[in-house]
């Protein structure tokens, strides 16, 4: 009995790990990401290549990604910025401020043309339409 | 008169030589015609020794019935001479002698009775050497013993009729000519003595000697009197012509009526005489003369007469006056009635010498229109004395008094007017009730005064001087003295206004009589209150000012001014625009320079100002005890805006200040400022203050002031040495709030910012660096000693880069960098470094990190800390969560665990002994913030044999979800902890460990990798700036 437990705990293990996902294996189209999204007041633009922007602190940087909220009363031009690689499902932003980078690590579920989902580590998801 | 004297002299010799013929014809008057024309001519060259003819000879009893006479007709005396006009002496038509027959006949003596001439051509003339052409009558002496007869002259009557005379004086460059002249000279000639009853008339009468050419027309002259031994002349004299013109250089009369009506008492020997109440009547006018006249040998003529006039119009007189003389009166035009009396006429008249004239002269009712003025002086009365001499310039007229009214004005006067002939000079006192209105042609065009003072002014200049000054304003050339007290005074000139109820004015001219080295007027003002306006934006309000003024070249408004203004009050109250201002017992100075080419005003303006007290809106106060400025400014009436236009400089001295802002809690707090300001610079020379709890010593300089204010593209630099030994941070900010923002906001805003909130607006284009020394200092709950470092405002950026200081919880290095591109969009970003913090200390100073890393308060000890941080803000400091970027490193080691029970709960659950220790060995984390999430990246705690990597998220509404695991423990089990929910309420639960070889480097994963570089990338980007 003992036996046969141990060997259907080694065949759901087995099972187990062949029924996840490589996600190594999930590529997602990036030229869908570049554009304009939006998330009710939360904005979004990927840019398919790098630009360069001063920040306050009179440093220029170069990113490809921005972001903002209008809810809060800030304009596309007054957007904060990112550097985003998307690799696999893995969509890492890095946020660039003056003093400080601050990475972000999501897992993209969708990318359409319209449509873009994304989740954090913690189960947060975004659901993004393009809109530009 | 000596010359008419020769005149008459002349005459009668001439007829005493007609007689002497006459003497030989009556020899032979008892012969018949033929024979008394032979007898006269025979006899005739016994008396004259002049060629002659006669014509034929009768008796006749018709012409001087009863008496017999011999009538000659055609006598010619032929004495040609060189320079005489005509080689005739005489052509007589018609002679007609009385002879004394009974003295004939019995004593064979010839006494003439009467001699009458008719239609009779007299020519006599004399040489440059005196010789004439009538000395041709043998006098007794001349006569030899031969004779045959001895004569006397004894005339009764002489009479010419129709003669026509010409008298030539070559000596004395004289010329005289009488037309149709009837003469009839009754009385007794006995050698020397005649006894004469004159009566002459002419019609024409001309006279030319030298300067004086005299005509008269219809001449009638009358003399009653005698001649005493051809000497003295007694007698009264009666001349009247309806027409005389009289020349002397200059036209003296012209076509008038004269009369003479002249007591005549003449030596002719001594050359003396003396007029007892002679008149002389000119037209309608009478003149009363007395005294004596005196001709020298050298033919000077002494006079000392005495002359009263009737009523004279002025404007009648005038006309009597040559041109010359009338232009001598520059235009001015007089009317009115003018009496002369006393008049003295004393000296001598000769060809270079003219007497003295002085009399009294008064007049009523004048009128004056002087060319230059407006209004004419009226009911001019004068009472004075004139006194002319015309040898010099001592011609005078002493005022005893003078009344007159000019438009509104009343005068009085006194003094003395000289040199009437030249310049007139005024000294003069004059006393007035004068409106303001009426001097207001005396100002230049751009004053307007108004009011009505009573004039005490005393003058010493001329005419020409005050005409000149009047035409140019420049008033240096004159010498005056003047006190007005002005009723209802006010003044304009350009935009500036000044009101007094009573202002006492002291003029005098020139300002250098005054204080050397000033020039044109030197005025003084006194009044216990006045307002004044500088346009429509600048109020005055002065309490017992007293001014003392200098100015000079009036005329082409106050740029062109020469002023020198002392002022000094009891009180000033000023308001300017918002501003405010109360200055108790002050001077001021204000002095004008005005430059050739300026384009407005240039002036220099001292104030030494105690007790000041000023507000500036609602939002600035300013309370002093002692402010000095000495400001200068330089005005361009071509610019508009404040700093262009009047491109000012100053510097300002304040002690024993205070400052209210509105806005700001503290007031301000000044010990002393000195300061500089001008359109390009502001230098803070020396400056203390306090502020609250700030005690500040602030110097350095502030540039491109003025073209920072005009576009903003220009940055305005400054730099300030700023030290302290207290600097409270947060009302410094305050100070400098929203400096150069536009009212404007981008119209972008789309969410309306609360209108009450008002943030801190970093100016633009400024470039402000502050050189910071403070030994303490406080911003919000921090609190800094030995405060180094630059405090950086640059063109809407604030920054403190590596601010150093200690507190007694640690070491610290701040960046922190702040700009206000909008109201509701600020901007806030730091860069934090505290080295060996002790972490309950961190907590208390900046509790907003227990916000951040709430696990951070379950520790205790001393920890390395790194923050870097910034989000947008709202108008009211109230982060934007979207916006919100955050990252922390924490490096601690030795640390104790203050929350107990929560540490012994996680050790338990995870089973992991602590041995009753609540202490941590090591700690080494990275917290990041995004938006409302904090994000605890893995890491790990050491406690003994222990490690445990920690990572979770939290909400800024303090929800959690962490998750612990053990990855090194004596134990072969490793477990892993999941702790969430509200923070208040968390729920612990096992699960499997989540990064079981993060700090294993051989055998993390992808992922574990990933999450390693990215802390380190984190921590490296916070641990950069670091010094």
């Amino acid at each position: 009995m003992k036996k046969l437990l141990h060997i259907f705990l080694c065949l759901v293990v087995v099972l187990s790990f062949c029924a996840c996902r490589d996600d190594s294996e999930v590529n997602f189209n990036t030229s869908f990401l570049y554009g304009k999204w939006q998330e009710g007041t939360v904005y979004e633009r990927y840019y398919d290549t790098l630009i360069e922007r001063v920040l306050p602190n009179g440093d220029t940087v170069k990113v490809n990604g921005t972001t903002w909220d209008v809810g809060d009363d800030v304009n596309e031009d007054e957007a904060q910025l990112f550097n985003w690689t998307l690799t696999g499902p893995t969509l890492k932003h890095e946020h660039v401020g003056t003093f400080v980078v601050i990475p972000k690590l999501y897992s993209v579920d969708m990318l359409t043309s319209q449509t873009l989902v994304y989740t954090d580590d913690f189960g947060t998801t975004h659901h993004f339409s393009k809109v530009e | 008169m000596k010359k008419a004297l020769k005149i008459i002299g002349i005459v009668l010799a001439c007829l005493v030589g007609v007689v002497l013929i006459v003497v030989g014809i009556a020899v032979g008057m008892l012969t018949s015609s033929g024979r008394l024309t032979k007898m006269v001519k025979k006899y005739a060259p016994e008396f004259i020794t002049c060629e002659m003819s006669l014509g034929k000879a009768d008796l006749t009893l018709f012409k001087t019935f009863p008496d017999v006479g011999v009538d000659i007709e055609n006598v010619a005396l032929i004495n040609p001479m060189a320079g005489s006009p005509s080689d005739t002496l005489a052509n007589i038509d018609d002679l007609t002698v009385v002879l004394d027959l009974k003295k004939l006949l019995k004593e064979k003596e010839i006494v003439v009775r009467k001699c009458i001439l008719e239609d009779a051509f007299v020519n006599l003339y004399m040489d440059t050497l005196g010789q004439n052409n009538f000395s041709v009558f043998k006098t007794k002496e001349d006569s030899d013993t031969t004779k045959t007869f001895d004569y006397l002259i004894d005339i009764e009557e002489v009479k010419l009729k129709n003669a026509d005379l010409i008298y030539t004086d070559d000596r004395n460059q004289m010329t005289a000519q009488s037309r149709g002249l009837n003469l009839d000279l009754k009385g007794k000639m006995q050698d020397k003595d005649i006894d004469a009853d004159l009566t002459l008339n002419a019609t024409g009468l001309t006279l030319y000697m030298k300067a004086i050419q005299l005509a008269m027309k219809t001449l009638s002259l009358d003399f009653d009197g005698q001649i005493v031994q051809l000497d003295q002349i007694d007698g009264l004299l009666k001349l009247a012509t309806p027409d005389i013109s009289l020349n002397l250089d200059e036209q003296y009369l012209e076509n008038d009526t004269l009369s003479l009506n002249l007591p005549v008492h003449f030596s002719l020997k001594d050359k003396k005489g003396h007029l007892d109440k002679a008149q002389i009547g000119l037209n309608q006018y009478l003149i009363d003369v007395s005294g004596d006249v005196e001709i020298a040998e050298n033919h000077d003529v002494n006079l000392d007469l005495a002359l009263n006039t009737s009523t004279l119009m002025i404007e009648d007189v005038l006309t009597y006056l040559p041109e010359k003389q009338l232009k001598r009166l520059r235009g001015v035009e007089l009317w009115g009635k003018v009496t002369l009396s006393d008049v003295a006429v004393k000296g001598t008249y000769n060809d270079s010498l003219m007497p003295l004239i002085s009399g009294k002269v008064m007049t009523d009712d004048m009128k004056v229109k002087v060319p230059q003025l407006p209004y004419l002086f009226t009911e001019v009365d004068l009472d004075g004395h004139l006194d002319l001499d015309f040898n010099s310039n001592a011609n005078s007229l002493t005022v005893n008094s003078i009344s007159a009214k000019y438009n509104r004005s009343n005068f009085t006067a006194d003094g003395l007017i000289d040199d009437l002939r030249g310049d007139i000079g005024l000294k003069l006192k004059v006393k007035g009730d004068v409106p303001m209105a009426d001097i207001k042609y005396f100002l230049p065009k751009k004053v307007k005064l108004n009011g009505r003072t009573n004039l005490d002014l005393t003058t010493n200049f001329t005419y020409e001087q005050l005409k000149k000054s009047l035409d140019d304003y420049n008033l240096n050339r004159l010498s005056a003295k003047a006190n007005l007290k002005i009723r209802d005074f006010s003044f304009d000139l350009d935009t500036i206004h000044a009101a007094a109820p009573l202002l006492n004015v002291g003029l005098t001219l020139p300002a250098s009589a005054k204080q050397k080295g000033q020039k044109g007027a030197y005025i003084t003002l006194t009044t216990n209150k006045m307002d004044a306006n500088v346009g429509k934006s600048i109020k005055a309000d002065l309490k017992n000012p007293d001014i003392k003024l200098a100015a000079d070249s009036f005329k082409g408004g106050i740029e062109k001014m020469l002023l020198n203004a002392d002022l000094k009050f009891s009180q000033l109250d000023l308001d300017y625009d918002s501003v405010t201002a109360h200055i108790d017992a002050s001077a001021f100075t204000f002095v004008t320079t005005p430059e050739k080419n300026a384009k407005g005003l240039n002036a220099s303006i001292a104030l030494d100002g105690k007790d000041v007290v000023a507000k500036m809106g609602k939002g600035y106060a300013l309370n002093t005890n002692s402010l000095k400025v000495n400001a200068a400014i330089n005005q361009n009436k071509t610019k508009n805006d404040f700093l262009n236009r009047w491109n000012p400089s100053a510097d300002f001295v304040l002690g024993n200040a205070v400052v209210k802002v509105d806005g700001i809690r503290e007031d301000i707090h000044i010990s002393n400022i000195d300061f500089l300001f001008n359109s390009h610079e502001l230098d803070f020379k020396k400056s203390t203050f306090r502020i609250g709890q700030s005690d500040l010593s602030l110097q350095g300089s502030v540039v491109g002031i003025k073209e920072w204010l005009e576009d903003h593209k220009n940055l305005m630099k400054g730099e300030m040495e700023v030290s302290s030994n207290m600097m409270n941070i947060n009302e410094i900010l305050d100070l400098t709030s929203g400096l150069g923002h536009s009212d404007a906001e981008p119209v972008e805003a789309t969410v309306a910012e609360n209108k009450e909130d008002d943030p801190f607006m970093v100016p633009e284009g400024v470039n402000f660096n502050f050189v910071l020394n403070t030994k303490r200092a406080v911003y919000d709950n921090f609190d800094m000693n030995d405060l180094n470092g630059t405090m950086t405002v640059k063109d809407g950026t604030l920054l403190l880069r590596e601010i150093g200081f200690t507190n007694k919880a640690a070491e610290m290095q701040l960046t922190a960098m702040y700009q206000s591109p909008r109201k509701n969009n600020l901007f806030l970003a730091m860069d934090f470094h505290l080295i060996r913090v002790q972490i309950n200390d961190l907590l208390t100073m900046i509790p907003y990190i227990d916000t951040l890393v709430p696990m951070l308060k379950t520790f205790d000890g001393q920890a390395e800390f790194h923050i870097g941080a910034e989000a947008n803000l709202k108008s009211n400091y109230e982060p934007k969560i979207s916006t919100l970027r955050a990252a922390a490193d924490i490096e601690g080691k030795n640390l104790t665990v203050n929350d107990r029970f929560t540490f012994t709960k996680i050790t338990d659950l995870l089973d992991i002994s602590t041995n009753g220790s609540y202490r941590v060995d090591s700690l080494d984390v990275q917290l990041t913030a995004f938006k409302d999430e904090i994000y605890l990246w893995p890491s790990q705690i050491a406690m003994g044999k222990y490690k445990v990597t920690v990572d979770g998220r939290m909400t800024l509404d303090r929800n959690g979800e962490y998750h612990l695991s053990v990855t090194q423990s004596p134990l072969p089990v490793r477990l892993g902890l999941k702790i969430s929910g509200p923070f208040n309420k968390l729920e612990y639960k096992l699960e499997d460990c989540k990064y079981p070889n993060l700090y294993k480097p051989n055998k993390r994963n992808d992922r574990e990798q990933m999450y390693y570089e990215l802390k380190k990338k984190i921590a490296d980007r916070l641990k950069a700036n670091v010094r």
